[in-house]
């Protein structure tokens, strides 16, 4: 049986002023006519409409609303369970022994609304557990990192799991004109039939992720055992490849043919670069628009990887060129993300690089030059972006894949062979290839745009 | 009952010829469980196959195992024994799942890589679940990208812990003097104690996590509803504000203070960043570097929280400054990340900003000019890096905010106030600050590499 909870509680937990929630009250957006105390989902009810009025959504449509049951929908998740005591930050702390400040971060992460510095029984329990992360030692610094790091990759699962929802099951339904009721009732018995799935397939991702990196763990320390690798000198430094890698051309591709089709352009780069990172036991630490940044335990690895990602793009038909950055050193490790100026470099390099280069540094030549079948050709000493004193840069490339001869489209950036052409246009001596008409009739519209 | 595999079935699995998976067992890296090999040891394999891989040899792995059962251990410690293995045909025939959608999500888990087509059954389970998604009316790309955004998001978190771990605890007991047995019995225990709590932990993060997203939702919703926002055409299409704001000088700064001192003003940097996005019910889609990317319901949040994070900033002490782009438009969510050209429109406008700016374009500024206390100071006409056309472009300013005057370190790129400066020098005519003794020497060793070099 969930306590009640007074008018001034109320007040108290959201920061809104007792007459308002009386308003609301007597309005019937808070509070339930069988009973006279207020209760936890209360809370959960004023912050909602906090948030409504927060983006500009008026009272009276909320009312409206609410009158229509839309809310029931929020309110019936198995897990919602609004039962039980709420405790101030301080008498959690007491009761659990988990530092105020690090409460005090779970709440800034998770992006509480309003000033409510309380928790729940929940929230109390999981405290409970994360004593031990102090027990064992864990520094505050990292256990805010963990907090971090927890909140943004869960995030995003929930955002995606919502999202997808509402693009396939919810817009499908509100297609085919049901009544409302009926749409209710539809949306509501699809997400009762997917909700109980959700939690154990995050476990189930979890738990293969756990394994990889138990696996990525143990060979860490083989190599440490080896004298592979040299112990690092501080907690999270490691010695690593970097590897930055995008499309040349993908802005102009994204303007030229429109979101969808760059979308499904993205989609196979991606596909490409995950198999190749899976196959040479490297890491997709992140995607950014149409780079991607990648790290691998040594450079011969990372090398290999990007030579065959650039080889199996410049196979697949209508697509840009790739380019690479690769370097080689230690780096930090942060909320699973790799920081430091090693980390700059690799991303600096990738700027300089031209269609289907790979640059590499000195550092990277070094460690994989007994690599079968692939040369390093000198650059010269390069300045950089942002990096003071100039870097030796090396182009990587494989003596056995001699590139095939490919047009470019001057519009959208795409590589064309000679069966993926649409037209041809000579203009001014010059001759051009396009992969669609759209392209071409850009062009002719404003040859100037393009470079003609 | 463990299923009890031969050396062929292993072979075939793995892809080992028969003989050398007969040596590794004569070696003591395999079937180390009596007479019988069982599924267990296809983990072992695997990890001999992937220690091998980086360069680190045989006779190392022998000897580990031998001294510290390190394989065995190892194997120990991965969850989810299995009882028997299937084929990948064999499991989505089970699960009723379709082939290609089993093949979609084995490969975007990042399985297929990891265990070839060897499938076990918690991987069924799943399978079952993706049967369920898939009747419900989830197209395959639905269910691609479903898998993706899980399997990444879930190693990370994965990743974060078993790094955590190594560093901090395996890490520390190393460094208090333990070592060999004791070594390896206290950290198995430290993991043991561990263990129980990381699953409770994620549900948690998720469900307040899904409790915003359905909040989120809600919202777009009523918006929809009371006709604040058209109803998106395309799946994955949303109206939304980007906004991309990074430090000024990071690169430099990095280069001259060293990782971990950046490492810190990043940590603040993102503190701050994560705090006005919650407060202005913006998302934070991804940090790259320096720069964050983020993404609100509509321009005025976007435009009041990148002002606020400016104002934030610039009063923490010795700290760079911060600059921003602001766009807004129709954006497609794809893999839990936003893109399309509006996209890269809020980026390029990002890099064209100076330092302390906050541009945004016309559009933004449409929406949010009736914001109270912000100015938009027109700067005219643009060509922006990759994008065909000139933009027009407009300054944000916060009203009434004038900016203390402070000197920028040519070296490392970091706002000194008055009281920060730890030294100035006046050279051919020109005053320079400077944050430390530090940045002043390398100043002085090369002052060329400090002057007019373009400091991004």
């Amino acid at each position: 049986m969930a306590d009640g909870l007074t008018i001034e509680q109320l007040a108290r937990y959201t920061g809104e002023p007792e007459e308002r929630l009386r308003d609301w009250r007597s309005r019937g957006i808070i509070g339930d006519d069988a009973r006279d105390d207020l209760s936890l989902d209360d809370v959960e009810r004023v912050r909602l409409v906090q948030l409504f009025l927060r983006r500009g959504i008026n009272l009276e449509a909320i009312v409206e609303t609410m009158r229509s049951n839309s809310f029931d929908w929020f309110y019936n998740f198995p897990w919602r369970a609004p039962e039980g005591q709420i405790y101030s930050l301080e008498e959690a702390a007491e009761l659990t022994g988990v530092k105020v400040e690090v409460m005090q971060r779970f709440r800034e992460v998770m992006g509480s609304l309003g000033p409510d510095d309380f928790v729940g029984e929940e929230e109390l329990a999981l405290m409970r557990g994360w004593t031990l992360a102090a027990n064992f030692g864990i520094p505050d610094e990292a256990q805010f990192e963990m907090i971090r790091v927890y909140a943004d990759n869960l995030d995003r699962v929930g955002e995606a799991e919502q999202r997808l929802f509402r693009f396939y099951v919810q817009q499908r339904l509100n297609a085919e004109d049901l009544p409302p009721q009926e749409l209710l009732a539809r949306s509501q018995a699809a997400a009762d039939q997917l909700n109980p799935l959700v939690e154990p397939i995050i476990l189930y991702f979890h738990r293969r992720g756990l394994q990889r990196a138990i696996r990525e763990d143990m060979v860490m320390t083989l190599a440490e055992q080896q004298g592979l690798v040299k112990r690092a000198a501080t907690p999270a430094d490691l010695l690593m490849a970097v590897v930055f890698i995008d499309l040349s051309s993908f802005t102009p591709l994204a303007e030229a043919m429109g979101d969808v089709a760059a979308a499904g352009v993205l989609e196979r780069f991606s596909q490409i670069v995950r198999i190749s990172v899976g196959a040479w036991s490297g890491r997709i630490v992140k995607q950014i628009g149409d780079a991607f940044m990648l790290v691998f335990p040594d450079a011969q690895s990372a090398v290999a990887c990007a030579l065959e990602i650039e080889a199996r793009a410049a196979k697949e038909p209508q697509f840009p060129a790739v380019r690479a950055g690769i370097h080689y050193g230690t780096v930090l490790y942060r909320e699973g993300d790799y920081v430091g100026s090693n980390v700059n470099v690799a991303s600096r390099i990738t700027n300089e690089a031209s269609r289907h280069q790979i640059l590499v540094t000195a550092e990277v030549r070094k460690e994989a030059r007994d690599l079968q079948e692939i040369e390093f050709i000198r650059l010269g000493k390069r300045q950089l972006k942002g990096i003071s004193g100039k870097l030796d840069l090396f182009v990587v490339r494989s003596r056995l894949a001699p590139a095939a001869e490919k047009a470019v489209d001057p519009v959208c950036g795409m590589e064309l062979g000679p069966e993926e052409l649409t037209a041809r246009l000579s203009l001014e001596g010059v001759e051009r290839a396009f992969c669609s008409e759209a392209c071409l009739r850009k062009f002719v519209a404003s040859p100037e745009a393009y470079g003609g | 009952m463990p299923d009890e595999l031969t050396l062929e079935q292993l072979s075939r699995y793995t892809g080992e010829p028969v003989e050398r998976l007969r040596e590794w067992r004569l070696q003591g890296l395999i079937g180390t469980d009596g007479d019988r090999l069982t599924p267990r040891d296809l983990d072992g394999v695997r990890l001999v196959q992937l220690c091998l891989r980086h360069g680190i040899n045989l006779d190392t792995m022998v000897e580990a195992n031998r001294a510290q059962r390190l394989i065995d251990r190892y194997v120990e410690m991965l969850p989810g024994p299995s009882e028997r293995t299937y084929s990948l045909a064999e499991a989505a025939e089970i699960a009723g799942l379709d082939l290609d959608v089993a093949r979609v999500m084995w490969k975007n888990a990042g399985l297929a890589s990891q265990q070839g087509e060897e499938v076990r059954d918690e991987d069924i389970d799943a399978m079952r679940a993706f049967k369920t998604y898939s009747d419900a009316g989830f197209p395959l790309e639905a269910l691609a990208e479903g898998s993706r955004v899980f399997a990444d998001s879930l190693s990370r978190v994965a990743e974060m812990e078993s790094k955590l771990f190594h560093f901090y605890v395996h890490g520390r007991l190393k460094a208090q003097g333990l070592s060999g047995d004791e070594l390896i019995r206290v950290t198995d225990e430290a993991f043991e104690m561990s263990r129980p709590l990381l699953e409770p932990t994620i549900l948690w993060f998720h469900r307040k996590a899904w409790e915003k997203a359905i909040r989120e939702d809600l919202v777009m919703h009523m918006a929809e509803e009371a006709g604040l926002l058209d109803a998106s055409e395309l799946p994955g299409q949303l109206q939304r504000a980007v906004v991309f704001i990074d430090l000024a000088s990071f690169t430099p700064m990095t280069e001259a203070m060293g990782d971990i001192q950046a490492a810190h003003v990043l940590d603040r940097f993102s503190m701050i960043v994560r705090e006005a996005t919650n407060a202005w019910d913006g998302r934070l889609v991804k940090q790259i570097g320096d720069a964050f990317m983020l993404v609100f319901p509509d321009a005025r949040s976007a435009v009041a929280c990148a002002l606020e994070i400016k104002s934030r900033v610039a009063r923490e002490p010795q700290f760079p400054a911060v600059r921003a782009g602001i766009h807004c438009g129709s954006l497609l969510y794809r893999d839990g990340d936003y893109v399309g050209s509006n996209v890269n429109i809020a980026s390029r406008l990002a890099n064209e900003a100076e330092r302390h700016q906050v541009l945004v374009t016309p559009e933004v500024r449409r929406e949010a000019r009736d914001l109270p206390d912000v100015e938009f100071v027109r700067l005219g006409k643009r060509k922006l890096k990759g994008l065909s056309g000139s933009f027009e472009l407009f300054e944000a300013r916060a009203e009434g905010a004038p900016e203390a005057e402070r000197a920028v370190d040519p070296v490392c790129g970091t706002e000194l106030g008055a009281a920060e400066v730890a030294a100035r020098l006046q050279l051919e005519g020109a005053e320079r600050a400077f944050c430390s003794e530090e940045c002043l020497r390398k100043f002085v060793s090369s002052p060329q590499a400090y002057v007019g070099a373009d400091r991004g």
